[in-house]
């Protein structure tokens, strides 16, 4: 068996802490770290803090006004497939509906390769952070990891009652059972590897909407 | 108001001027400076090059030579902060010795430090005309002592017909950090070669410095390159500044005459305005 | 421009340093890249408030975690259990090595995608898979055209910093076999197609960890690229390589340590992905590896860990400190030869390998402080680096005219009159071999200065020979004056 025990292993780290004080205290809180509170104009910061991260951000006044939006904006695309995951999205059917009737073909969601072929892939969000303009998204269920990843194109869906302040808001509301994957999601995906040249979509969607319901 | 002068081996040795300036302003403050004759060095060079029983025996000398005074002021952040980050490191072993450091470090100030922060000194009521193009070098080891770029050159909008240029990399080391300059040659005269070229570029005819490990590395630069520029330490500006400048008032006595030092500029300052009628602002 | 990396022998600092300060091109590279990124840190770090105090927290955060490591390992490896993921130990590299080589055989493994590592870096772990049969590709763009080049990474976060637009371009037609384009845009496109492909198809994902939660099990790893977020969610297996340093107590503190990376790392308010991986899939859940394997390696830390150094564990592997030095903005990352170059590589690269070895580092600094300024944990460096050099005199390692030196510098310094009379002998000395008042030529040690710059002969009168008059001076100047 290559590696080495859990004991031998817990043997060096116990005997390098032994003797030595363990006198720094857990701080009680990370307050001095917040830098939005919630009283504030969160959602205007959101949506500023998005634009300027190169999100592309739209508000709708509802849901109806939504489903209008997306069907806009995949139809701008020229999209011919796009990946609507089966769970997560609000008014999933209407949205459906309308992506048919503009003649959009729906990928299979249970398809594994099918993010690799869509070019747009459209989720929602579990809750958005103002203070990074992050988007939160999980893993588990009607969701899919690669809706937000494999396609050239994001869209997400963010209800203005999912904005929180600040990541401490984020961490605070932690559900006691973190599902196996979790994503911020800040900003399309980009490099500057190559002479600090910043080119967007390395691997992930070099565009990303945000569609802002409320 | 009494201080003493700790005058550091390198201000002591290669820039005496810069010394006497530093005496000269805060007694014209105010503030009279005596000098105990027996201070040879805080230990720096040794300590920096990992010689710590070395350091360690000069420290505590000068603890020794430092017992009896009250405020310590020098001319050298590097000094200073030797004084305050790693006298009380460099005599853990030994509690009596290490309380007394502590009590050092606590009433050790660099110059500019002191002036702006412990005298808290308004210099709008002085005269302190310096028509120069000026740059500033912002020496490492005022990070150390908390002394910012706009800690020290808050202080230049108070001599009049200076203009400042801010330099590119103002606050990147130097090159010299002592026995570095000796041991890695290669690198630290390349450090000094950024930092001249950034120099040159703004054009100015004076440079401000606040350190002699900085100074003797950058004059050293200036002059193998033949490049004239003035390098000033801050107190030595004041210094000539106060002389110059319209302070009979201020000086409690028949004052000196003005210094020769920058070439003499008319009566009149940088904008045209007499001078004599109270300068412009 | 130096291509060597570590791992090629003794390393040779002294030279590659002279090679580096005399390459224009390296000079003008690395200049503009690390300012960019210092000048960016600095100009966004002011959006925290008080960005000093939320330093200090994560110091605190991470002293108090390291200080009670064994309590938090055992939180977090009881969490990963609970989730149905695994977890290995490995004391050092060629442990960590064998241990991973093990779960890519037993996960009948023939492609495997690689994310950022550093620690993946330090144990040199692609050989090892590649001479077992695997098919390993590294697919952050910086580290795949380093795999391509066959060259080790010469920063931190931004590992090509030392290749322009045309070696690349030369470096995909060669090995891809496209047409030669220095467009960063097409490079970048091209790379993209080719690792999409290794990504939709690879049987293994291998991971670094940037935190780890012990509260959740969770592993944290951020990228701007997405690649981290395929190697995490695609292959069957995932394996997260991990330093045991990493770990912070609750979910509640990971938000401090986020709000810092990446305004420290590159002046960005964050990175664009932020993964949070907790375990193998969930029943129920469409993707996601099968198998979670966390493989936990020491190498070394634990001896930091007992030691006077153990703060250099609050490192995030941000590069700040790389960003602000003024000597890593001269000599680039390769003259280092060490996997972590830059401040915190002088540090802690002689702690984790051999300080004989790396006896260069620790030393070849001004100890301007930059570093412990820019870091976000207030890593202490130049003091670490003084202790490095105490702990290399004690062991002899400094030259005889040093130690002669400083021991004639000792008794100088021990009388204001032996002072005087060294001093009057080196300005003596000085005048010998000047002209005009300047020394353009030294002997020895002196003739290293001299290369560089002049050496003024010391004035005649010190301060001290000067007080007494300057007393005079200031008496008349306040008129006799008694007041």
């Amino acid at each position: 068996m290559p590696g080495e025990t859990e004991q031998a292993f817990f043997a060096r780290i116990r005997g390098a802490l032994a003797g030595r004080p363990r006198s720094t205290a857990l701080p009680a809180d990370t307050e001095v770290a917040r830098v939005v509170r919630p009283d504030g104009d969160v959602v205007g910061l959101f949506i500023e803090r998005a634009v300027q991260a190169g999100m592309q951000v739209h508000r709708v006044a509802d849901q109806t006004a939504m489903v209008a939006r997306i069907g806009e904006l995949v139809e701008a695309r020229k999209a011919v497939e796009i990946l609507v995951p089966v769970e997560g999205i609000p008014s999933r059917d209407a949205v459906v509906a309308e992506l048919q009737r503009r003649g959009v073909r729906l990928a299979d969601p249970d398809d594994p390769d099918a993010a690799f072929r869509a070019e747009v892939g459209l989720t929602g969000v579990e809750l958005a952070v103002a203070e990074t303009a992050s988007l939160s998204l999980i893993s588990g269920g009607g969701r899919r990891r690669l809706a937000s990843l494999a396609v050239p194109c994001h869209i997400a869906v963010v209800l203005v009652s999912q904005i929180v302040a600040d990541l401490i808001d984020w961490a605070g509301r932690r559900p006691g059972d973190m599902p196996a994957n979790e994503v911020l999601v800040s900003s399309h995906s980009k490099t500057a590897d190559i002479e600090m040249v910043l080119v967007p979509g390395i691997h992930g969607p070099g565009t990303l909407h945000v569609v802002l319901v409320g | 108001m009494r201080v003493s002068l700790f005058v550091t081996c390198l201000t002591d040795l290669y820039f005496p001027e810069v010394a006497e300036s530093v005496v000269r302003v805060l007694h014209r403050l105010g503030v009279k400076c005596d000098f105990p004759a027996d201070q040879t060095c805080c230990g720096q060079p040794a300590l920096n090059s990992g010689f710590i029983d070395e350091a360690r025996a000069v420290a505590a000398r000068m603890i020794r030579v430092f017992e009896g005074a009250g405020t310590v002021v020098t001319p050298s952040g590097s000094c200073c902060s030797i004084v305050r980050e790693y006298f009380p490191h460099l005599t853990e072993h030994d509690p009596d010795l290490h309380a007394r450091a502590l009590a050092l470090a606590e009433r050790t100030f660099e110059f500019t430090e002191f002036l702006t922060k412990r005298l808290k000194v308004d210099l709008s009521a002085w005269d302190l005309p310096y028509p120069a193009t000026a740059t500033f070098h912002y020496s490492c080891h005022n990070r150390g002592i908390g002394m910012t770029v706009e800690d020290i050159t808050s202080v230049l909008r108070y001599f009049r017909g200076l203009e400042y240029r801010p330099l590119v990399k103002l606050d990147q080391c130097c090159g010299f950090g002592g026995t570095f300059a000796v041991k890695y040659g290669d690198i630290s005269g390349s450090m000094l070669a950024d930092k001249i070229e950034c120099i040159k570029a703004t054009g100015a005819d004076l440079l401000i410095c606040n350190d002699g490990g900085c100074t003797l590395n950058i004059v050293g630069g200036l002059h193998r390159q033949g490049i004239d520029i003035r390098v000033r330490h801050i107190a030595e500006m004041l210094d000539e500044a106060m002389r110059n400048g319209d302070n009979a008032r201020l000086m409690r006595g028949r004052g000196q005459a003005p210094v020769e030092g920058l070439p003499r500029r008319p009566a009149a300052c940088a904008c045209g305005h007499d001078r004599t009628a109270g300068g412009c602002s | 421009m130096s291509t060597a990396g570590h791992g090629a022998g003794v390393p040779d600092f002294k030279r590659q340093a002279a090679a580096a300060v005399a390459d224009r091109r390296l000079q003008e590279i690395f200049d503009r890249a690390t300012r960019q990124k210092d000048d960016g840190r600095r100009a966004i770090l002011p959006e925290l408030g008080d960005p000093l105090a939320v330093r200090n927290l994560a110091a605190q955060i991470k002293d108090h975690t390291l200080e009670n490591l064994d309590r938090y390992l055992e939180q977090f490896i009881d969490q990963i259990r609970r989730r149905g993921g695994q977890v290995h130990f490995a004391a050092d590299g060629p442990q960590a090595r064998s241990v991973i080589v093990e779960i890519a055989r037993g996960a009948g493994a023939r492609l495997i995608v690689k994310s950022k590592s550093m620690v993946s870096e330090e144990i040199e772990l692609n050989h090892d898979l590649e001479a077992a049969g695997f098919e390993v590709v590294e697919t952050d763009l910086g580290e795949y055209i380093l795999q391509l080049a066959g060259e080790k990474p010469s920063h931190i976060v931004t590992p090509v910093a030392h290749k322009n637009r045309q070696d690349v371009g030369r470096l995909f037609a060669d090995k891809l076999g496209i047409p030669y384009t220095t467009d960063p845009p097409e490079l970048t496109m091209v790379a993209r197609r080719v690792l999409r492909e290794k990504f939709r198809t690879a049987d293994l994902g291998i991971i670094g960890a940037n935190f780890a939660v012990a509260e959740t099990g969770t592993v944290c790893i951020v990228t701007n690229e997405g690649n981290g977020r395929y190697c995490s969610s695609r292959p069957r297996v995932l394996v997260c390589l991990m330093g045991l340093e990493k770990l912070v107590p609750r979910m509640a503190d990971l938000p401090v340590f986020l709000k810092l990376l990446g305004k420290s790392a590159t002046g960005q308010r964050i990175t664009c992905y932020t993964s949070l991986i907790t375990g193998p899939k969930r029943p129920g859940d469409f993707d996601g590896p099968e198998e979670f394997h966390l493989v936990l390696m020491d190498n070394r830390r634990s001896a930091v860990l007992g030691s006077d150094y153990m703060q250099t564990l609050r490192c995030i592997r941000c590069g700040a400190c790389l960003n602000a030095c003024p000597v890593y903005r001269k000599i680039g990352g390769h003259a280092y030869e060490a996997t972590y170059p830059g401040p915190i590589g002088k540090v802690i690269t002689p702690l984790l390998n051999s300080l004989e070895v790396y006896e260069h580092l620790p030393q070849a600094s001004s100890l301007c402080g930059a570093c412990l300024d820019a870091c976000p944990v207030r890593i202490d460096i130049p003091t670490h680096l003084i202790r490095l050099r105490e702990e290399l005199v004690r062991r002899g390692r400094s030259p005889l005219a040093f130690r002669l030196g400083f021991k004639g510098w000792r008794l100088g310094m021990s009388s204001r009159w032996l002072y005087r009379w060294g001093a009057m002998k080196a300005r003596w000395f000085m005048w010998l071999v000047s002209r005009n008042g300047w020394c353009r030529w030294m002997p020895s040690t002196g003739g290293v200065w001299t290369r560089h710059r002049d050496l003024p002969v010391m004035p005649a009168r010190p301060f001290r020979a000067r007080w007494a008059a300057l007393q005079k001076e200031l008496e008349s100047e306040d008129g006799g004056d008694a007041r």
